[in-house]
């Protein structure tokens, strides 16, 4: 599959500092691609500027655009979902829903309707009145009806409990998703979207620290759980990080085959989020 | 495509649906108190010379014991008046109704005004005019109020609830997104500000007709106050729209980019820098051009009867005006791209 997003040596500064620093990235067609970093690690920064939201220097096509000169058009095949906040409240749901119509070419008002009549959202609810679950659940059947072949997801579950966000994850997966279609989001919530993810992007200080599909869990890295004088053992060892656990700790390897590692303790694929607490922690020792 | 694309309308009806309460309930709410006002007044105003008749006829009838002898007498033929409306003491002169003013025992009479004769005389129609053009005056303050609290929000009040990165995730451009915000406050709300304030005036003319008509005026006059009437409601609000659309133009452009520009408190940039020049121009020029330039560029401010005249009288300005204006929408179109946090 052709690759989506392009981006070479993209560079974005406030006042001085940097936000994203020379960044080098390509998506391909087809992926679902988690953007995942601490606060201020420029994620958002790194979304924006792909969709032309803010501006930055380097090479950047999307969709075999520019974002910064061509964002109207790109829009057409692009949605966007920023945090939950961003709807504006004084307008009633069927009258955002007029308005999506009136500007947005490829959008399906009766896909729209159909995913809002799955929801507790009222036609004729002001906007301003909708709980934030709501909101998402509003936000993204607008996105799920315009036939967009990329979506940018920006912590589009910040703030929503447990269920609405495995209910977003969901829907995201079975009523858009398909070997056409690109995802990138970032999140904090690293565990709950693992299990959607082709491939995932650690980013730290505005450059890419890891950049893998998500099968590299499974064939590239290794957790051993070394228990009691194992540890002491292991720790010598170059790791990637570690952490403790019941009686002992828990080493994550980068590329070491795993029958080098079963003798000091049981072998396991590490979970995302450990292993991004191990790579954000200074990478190998 | 789906079949509703139609991103001028959807743009219009979003600002319409934002500012419902400014762009129509307040015109149509101060429409109907006018227009409430206007006949009641044509309704009650035949009433009270009722009500007059009423008082008279106690005032004669219920105190008989009066000492004083009080005839008030209804009386068309004015023979015997000196002022219409006015106490007199018929066939005295001056003097004797001096020495005989305190002397209630004479046979005085009250007599009501004559009925109008018309308004064929130049003066009352063109008070009526001051009337109509009054009118229109109203609408014209609330809409400049109305259209400054617009133009100072509309590219602000979007970056600061963060609603902007949703209305940039939508195919449209920025320079579209600016210039229906100034087709919405420049063009369409002058529009409806003007049809409003047009029926408000032809309704208020429908109750000096229907007063006029009461009141057993000529038929002939009748009708020729009414097409009096139009005729001013169609200059002082048709024929001036145009010109005022135009000369605002500029002005409203430079308040766009002030909107788009602000990182905080837009109005003040709006009027702020502005004002600003004309000070620097009046301190190191001792001129007064921009000032005068700008309230020019008000609505309203313009005294032409029409946007002919205005451009056979001052082309060259107009134009330089609509040009400004042009670059500075465009230019609010850029810094929009990339100013979207405050």
């Amino acid at each position: 599959m052709s690759s989506i997003i392009e981006v070479r040596n993209l560079t974005k500064q406030y006042q001085g500092k940097y936000a994203v620093k020379s960044l080098d990235w390509c998506v391909n067609g087809g992926s679902i691609v988690g953007l995942i970093g601490p606060n201020g690690a420029g994620k958002t920064t790194l979304l924006r500027a792909l969709l032309g939201l803010t501006h930055s220097e380097g090479s950047l096509v999307v969709m075999g655009k520019d974002p910064r000169t061509e964002r109207h058009e790109l829009m057409q095949d692009v949605a966007f979902i920023a945090d939950t906040a961003v709807l504006p409240r004084w307008l009633r749901v069927d009258q955002l829903i007029s308005y999506v119509e009136g500007v947005q070419p490829k959008f399906d008002r009766s896909k729209a309707e159909r995913f809002l009549d799955q929801t507790s959202v009222g036609a004729k609810a002001r906007i301003g009145t909708l709980s934030k679950g709501m909101m998402v659940q509003l936000h993204l059947a607008l996105t799920l009806a315009v036939d967009a072949r990329l979506l940018i997801l920006d912590e589009p579950t910040l703030g929503l409990d447990i269920l609405y966000r495995k209910q977003f994850f969901d829907q995201l997966l079975n009523d858009y998703f398909d070997a056409e279609r690109t995802i990138v989001i970032s999140t904090h919530q690293v565990e709950e979207v693992q299990h959607i993810l082709t491939h995932f992007v650690f980013l730290k200080d505005g450059e890419i620290l890891m950049n893998a599909p998500i099968t590299a869990l499974e064939d590239r890295f290794v957790e051993v759980h070394a228990l009691g004088e194992n540890a002491a053992l292991v720790s010598r060892l170059r790791h990637l990080g570690s952490r403790h656990i019941l009686g002992g700790q828990a080493f994550i390897f980068d590329s070491v085959p795993k029958v080098e590692l079963a003798q000091y303790g049981a072998c396991h694929t590490p979970a995302i989020a450990d292993l991004f607490v191990a790579a954000m922690d200074g990478g190998v020792r | 495509m789906n079949p509703n694309y139609s991103p001028a309308k959807a743009l219009l009806r979003r600002d319409f649906i934002e500012y419902r309460g400014s762009f129509l309930i307040t015109p149509v709410v101060i429409a109907a108190f006018l227009v409430v006002i206007a006949w009641g007044g044509a309704l009650f105003a035949s009433q009270f010379s009722d009500w007059e008749e009423g008082i008279g006829w106690f005032v004669t009838n219920q105190i008989p014991d009066a000492q004083v002898d009080i005839e008030i007498r209804s009386s068309g033929d004015g023979l015997d008046v000196a002022m219409l409306g006015e106490w007199v003491y018929p066939a005295l002169d001056n003097a004797r109704v001096e020495q005989r003013a305190w002397d209630f025992a004479g046979d005085w009479t009250f007599t009501t005004p004559n009925v109008p004769g018309g308004i064929d005389d130049f003066a009352s129609r063109q008070t009526f005019n001051e009337v109509l053009n009054a009118l229109n005056v109203i609408f014209l303050l609330v809409l400049w109020t109305i259209s400054v609290n617009y133009l100072a929000g509309c590219l602000y009040n979007d970056r600061r609830d963060r609603s902007v990165l949703f209305w940039r995730s939508m195919p449209i451009s920025d320079r579209r997104e600016v210039i229906a915000k100034f087709l919405t406050i420049g063009v369409s709300v002058p529009v409806v500000y003007a049809l409003i304030s047009l029926v408000t005036q032809v309704l208020v003319v429908a109750a000096g007709t229907f007063f006029l008509a009461r009141t057993a005026t000529p038929l002939a006059e009748v009708w020729g106050f009414a097409w009096f009437g139009l005729e001013e409601i169609f200059r002082n609000t048709l024929l001036t729209l145009p010109v005022m659309i135009v000369v605002a133009f500029p002005l409203y452009a430079w308040s766009l980019l002030a909107s788009a520009w602000a990182k905080s408190s837009p109005v003040l940039w709006t009027f702020g820098l502005p004002a600003g020049a004309i000070f620097a121009e009046r301190w190191l020029f001792g001129s007064n051009w921009l000032a005068e330039r700008i309230a020019r560029c008000v609505p309203g401010g313009e005294g032409y009867d029409s946007v002919f005249e205005m451009f056979q009288a001052t082309w060259l300005e107009q134009m330089l005006g609509i040009l400004a204006g042009m670059c500075l929408l465009l230019f609010a179109a850029k810094l929009r791209r990339y100013r979207l946090e405050l």
